[in-house]
């Protein structure tokens, strides 16, 4: 093995390049599935929210007398 | 759209995406195997580049990829100029940052080439200026889409530049045979072409692996923009009076005609409402 890597001449040049173009697609990937699911959780939790406020706020003025 | 209809939409929008990623990478794979492996070396220099000419399966798929993209975003724009449809404007800013990644890969593996090809990482080559520029240009253009929270203005802005700025990209790719420099000549000029048939068709294997990625990133980036959209239309239905869902269509629906924001949202800037 050690003898077929010697007659491979710039090979750290051309290891760099395949290394530099997986790490470069693979991270432009997984940044885009984080926007993903960020976006959809953030539409997910203000639609929840939404729905929350009125269930839970008064139905009419309060009643405060003594 | 019936319950049914949009239910199936929403199966294959993500099914395919699926696909399209797995299908990716078993290419990239054997791109990967053909490139390192199979296809045998240049000849020793100084005459040929030995081995490092196999950095040519990862920089000209990129290029070209380049090219595609800034294409799309060309044809995107026009259609949008024409038809005001939002689904051009969200297109054209997908292929956009989809093209901007390509470029700056190109470049970079450029640099890993010409370091020990030509004994510098950078030159101010005809070539290697007018990918700079076409980079800056479509940076400039993802820039612009930030200036205008209005769908329909920032739509309108970023296509004229989109427009445009399309302009380099055949200066680009014809700047090796205008100009003198140390980049080399097109490698595939039909009907003649340089390199050995093995060459050539790991190549051809490996260009069409990176189109298929590219049409895998292209999905995985609609169905962000989709998703933001419907996050943008969660936020503003309560002021707007309407639902969501009448802003927005459900998120992984490729299919289905995105109703836009920007009408409400003109709405709200005549009223001076501040937006939020």
């Amino acid at each position: 093995m050690g003898d077929v890597l010697a007659t491979v001449n710039d090979l750290g040049y051309i290891v760099a390049a395949w290394v530099t173009t997986a790490v470069v697609l693979g991270s432009y990937v997984a940044i885009l599935l984080a926007r993903a699911r960020r976006a959809r959780l953030r539409a997910e939790a203000i639609a929840a929210r939404r729905d929350r406020v009125p269930r839970t706020a008064p139905a009419g003025p309060v009643d405060r007398k003594p | 759209m019936k319950p049914a209809e949009r239910a199936l939409g929403k199966l294959t929008a993500r099914t395919g995406e699926r696909v399209l990623g797995i299908v990716s990478i078993v290419a990239l794979a054997v791109t990967t195997v053909m490139s390192l492996v199979v296809v045998p070396p240049d000849r020793p220099p100084p005459v040929g580049q030995g081995d490092l000419y196999r950095i040519m399966y990862v920089h000209v798929p990129a290029a070209w990829l380049a090219y595609l993209c800034f294409f799309v975003v060309f044809v995107a724009s026009i259609a949008y100029l024409k038809t005001q449809r939002s689904r051009w404007d969200r297109l054209a800013a997908a292929s956009a940052e989809i093209g901007v990644v390509f470029t700056g890969l190109a470049i970079v593996l450029g640099s890993i080439w010409g370091k020990p090809a030509w004994g510098t990482w950078w030159t101010w080559d005809p070539r290697l200026t007018t990918t700079a520029i076409l980079f800056l240009i479509y940076i400039g253009y993802l820039a612009v889409r930030r200036l205008s929270d209005n769908p329909r203005r920032r739509g309108r802005w970023a296509a004229v530049v989109g427009i445009v700025g399309f302009a380099d990209v055949p200066i680009v790719h014809l700047s090796v045979t205008w100009w003198r420099g140390l980049h080399q000549g097109p490698t595939v000029k039909l009907p003649s072409v340089t390199l050995a048939p093995i060459m050539t068709l790991t190549l051809m294997i490996s260009l069409t692996s990176f189109t298929i990625l590219y049409a895998y990133l292209m999905t995985l980036r609609l169905r962000v923009g989709r998703l933001e959209e419907r996050a943008l239309a969660e936020a503003l239905s309560p002021r707007l009076g309407q639902p969501a869902a009448a802003l927005v269509a459900a998120e992984d629906d490729a299919a289905h005609e995105i109703p836009t924001v920007a009408e409400p949202l003109d709405a709200l800037e005549e009223q001076g409402a501040p937006r939020g």
